[in-house]
């Protein structure tokens, strides 16, 4: 079946082809002559936009090729052409195996002018992509654009066995009953308002419509938007395309987005969890559900909190990051503090602390997290994606600050209870200076990390200590995979290896103060491993003692500066 | 020319006023904000003697206002409202100035030297402006007589 598809397609490709070849008489599309391309295999065309509406249009010949959007996802998302995915420019080199089955297809790219989009055509012909076309620019007008997104079949069957987002199916009633995805409502295209009391309440709730050939799911797609939704994908590649694995053929009407689809319990030692999870413990179906907290980290006090105060999670009281650290250095707070912060929020080492921040990027969470596995919270759960995965689920949220009730029963155990998860400074000078084995990562961005910018308004000097080594940053979705959950270790290893260090080292962790870093070391604290610690003082600590020694630029290269913290300039201040 | 000053020395009070809420309201809201903050006041207080310099600053505001409210009842038997909404700003600023040294801190807002610093130059400003204001213009009139 799908060698009949393929076969399909690559007939349609080549009729296209031939019939975008006939046309370039008359302009449009052509072979450009630049770079030394022209008339070879990698030769870049361009198209019009007319051309590209056209083609877009005609239903039949959709399947001969692949539009990409390489904009910005803002702008992707305010209005793009009907049948474009999204790649931006930046990361489409990173991506090319998502559409690795296109390298023999035509592939048209868009952006606002041509010149992204020339970018990534360079690209895609250097990876080997034999049918390449720029076209005429958004901005240029002529095209019909559309605001809800399009997925490839590979995204689809992940976000369906995922069953965490509300899938429409459009496919005809006898093969939706046949099979389908466990979250899948069947629908009429042309009748959306049939399902409307199926669709999640949260009109920010992510959407996906998917039928035989991408059709009939555009126009489902584009009637969810009529009707309010603002995060509606539609699935290119139909059930005639691609052979999906369907997860059920339960009758689904209740188990849209937006309910409880029944979540695996998670061990112990889990720390990220899915949307799902925390709504089934919510619901009273995990064994955590007898004895847990949901705390919205952030720093700031709850009314100075617009995530908060905008909707959070039912039941979420707000925690301050400021709670849990000090003043001086920004390190945890003394034992006794956190314990009575612990008491106050009605936390034993017994309860389940579940935290999240507003995104998976953001680290408020993984810090409080780290904070209570350190006092020692048995089990502490961060939940993966942040707020934006609980919206995306379509999950209730409320407004309003919920106050927790604090506990006068004791902590049961002296805090910490794992002093060995923090190193000091002083613990990682002696390591540096006299254990072979032992590496300092630096969880910081690469221009933090060459000395180009302290990362800190309030901290004037720029470097790291000397010995450490990079193991990226998390701000830039460094440890986060494309639908923003948490990566797993072998990605750490990854970064790691850059260093010639591995997960066989004694590892600690450090940024600027201690939040980025504790997103690695619960990584590793659920992964198992034992061999790893945080340096909660981060550079901010290190740069305050003028006789500690630094590195300044990359220390792979012949050009890194070693030095002390005294020689710093201290105009490096992030601006 | 006066009158120039004058317009320039309230248009500074005000900034300044308006400065310390600006500070007050990202300090609460931005938490690079809030740590530059934090961080400046451990600079200063490890470099100057603050409690010092804030008793001298009080004791400048003190005077000023003193000065003028002494100026405005011995000098003027018939003030104008001008006058006398310039003293009873001077008198207001001072308070201000004086009780929020007094009755805050650091440890209750985080931006207390910053907000403090800019009440301190407001208050200083407005009394200079007051005592200019009266003793100025006395003279001014005493030559013409």
């Amino acid at each position: 079946m799908r060698k009949v598809n393929k076969i399909f397609a690559s007939l349609l490709a080549a009729a296209m082809l031939f019939s975008v070849t006939a046309c370039s008489s008359n302009g449009t599309p052509k072979e450009t002559t630049e770079a030394g391309s022209e008339g070879g295999a990698s030769a870049v065309k361009t198209m019009d936009s007319a051309t590209l509406q056209k083609m877009q249009d005609d239903k039949e010949k959709k399947e001969g090729y692949l539009v990409i959007d390489v904009r910005s996802e803002e702008e992707y998302k305010a209005g793009h052409v009907k049948f474009a995915i999204h790649m931006p420019v930046e990361t489409i080199g990173d991506n090319l195996s998502a559409i690795e089955d296109w390298k023999d297809k035509q592939v048209v790219l868009v952006c606002n002018s041509g010149k992204k989009s020339g970018e990534a055509a360079d690209i895609l012909v250097e990876n080997g992509f034999t049918d390449v076309t720029n076209a005429e620019g958004v901005k240029d007008g002529g095209y019909n654009l559309v605001t809800w997104g399009n997925i490839r079949g590979t995204e689809l069957q992940k976000i369906g066995d995922e069953g965490q987002v509300l899938i429409v199916d459009l496919r005809d009633a006898a093969d939706y009953e046949a099979g389908h995805f466990k979250t899948a409502v069947n629908a009429v295209a042309e009748e959306m308002s049939g399902v409307e009391a199926q669709l999640p309440a949260d009109k920010n709730a992510m959407i996906v419509t998917h039928c035989y050939s991408g059709n009939r799911s555009a126009v489902a797609a584009q009637a969810l938007v009529d009707m309010g939704y603002t995060n509606v994908y539609n699935c290119l590649d139909g059930a005639k395309e691609v052979e999906y694995v369907f997860d059920g053929t339960a009758q689904p009407g209740t188990e849209a987005a937006g309910e409880n689809a029944g979540a695996e319990a998670a061990d112990q030692k889990t720390v990220f969890v899915t949307p799902e999870w925390v709504k089934s413990v919510i619901d009273g179906e995990q064994k955590e559900s007898e004895n847990y907290v949901i705390l919205e980290c952030a720093w700031g006090e709850a009314a100075d909190d617009p995530a908060y105060q905008e909707g959070h999670i039912k039941g979420a009281f707000h925690m301050n990051t400021d709670s849990v650290e000090e003043e001086e250095y920004w390190n945890i707070r003394t034992p006794e503090e956190i314990e009575a912060l612990a008491a106050q929020y009605g936390i034993t080492k017994d309860t389940t602390v579940i935290c999240y921040g507003d995104s998976g990027k953001n680290s408020a969470d993984d810090r409080v997290a780290f904070v209570f596995l350190w006092a020692g919270v048995e089990n502490v759960k961060c939940l993966d994606g942040g707020f934006e995965a609980w919206t995306k689920a379509g999950y209730e949220t409320e407004t309003g600050v919920n106050e927790p009730t604090a506990t006068e029963e004791a902590f049961g155990v002296t805090v910490p209870a794992h002093p060995e998860y923090v190193l000091s400074i002083d613990e990682v000078r002696t390591k540096l200076e006299s254990d072979d084995n032992f590496k300092l990562v630096s969880i910081r961005s690469e221009a933090e990390f060459t000395g180009e910018t302290s990362g800190y308004g309030y901290i004037d000097r720029a470097g790291e200590p000397e010995g450490a080594i990079w193991g990226h940053d998390t701000d830039d979705g460094s440890y986060n995979n494309a639908d923003g959950t948490t990566v797993n270790a072998d990605t750490l290893e990854g970064y790691l290896a850059e260093s010639d260090a591995s997960m066989d080292n004694e590892l600690s962790f450090y940024c600027g103060t201690g939040w980025r870093a504790c997103i690695p070391f619960l990584i590793c604290y659920e992964e198992g491993y034992t061999n790893v610690s945080l340096y909660d003082g981060g550079w901010f600590q290190w740069q305050m003692d003028s006789a500690l020694p630094v590195q300044v630029g990359d220390p792979n290269s012949e050009d890194c500066v070693h030095t002390t913290v005294g020689e710093l300039s201290a105009d490096k201040a992030a601006k | 020319m006066k009158k120039a000053l004058y317009m320039i020395a309230s248009g500074l009070e005000a900034a300044l006023l308006i400065g310390a809420y600006v500070i007050q309201y990202f300090t609460r809201r931005k938490m690079g904000m809030a740590r530059y903050v934090v961080y400046k006041n451990r600079g200063w207080e490890a470099k100057y003697p603050m409690e010092l310099l804030q008793y001298a600053a009080m004791a400048a505001v003190l005077i000023l206002t003193v000065l003028a409210v002494a100026g405005y009842v011995r000098l003027h038997r018939k003030p104008s409202i001008r006058m006398k909404g310039m003293v009873l700003v001077t008198v207001f600023l001072a308070v201000l100035y004086i009780g929020f040294t007094l009755m805050s801190g650091t440890d209750r807002l985080r931006a207390y030297y910053f907000i403090d610093g800019m009440f301190a130059a407001a208050a200083l400003v407005q009394g200079i402006k007051a005592n200019l204001g009266l003793y100025a213009g006395r003279t001014g009139r005493r030559s013409a007589e």
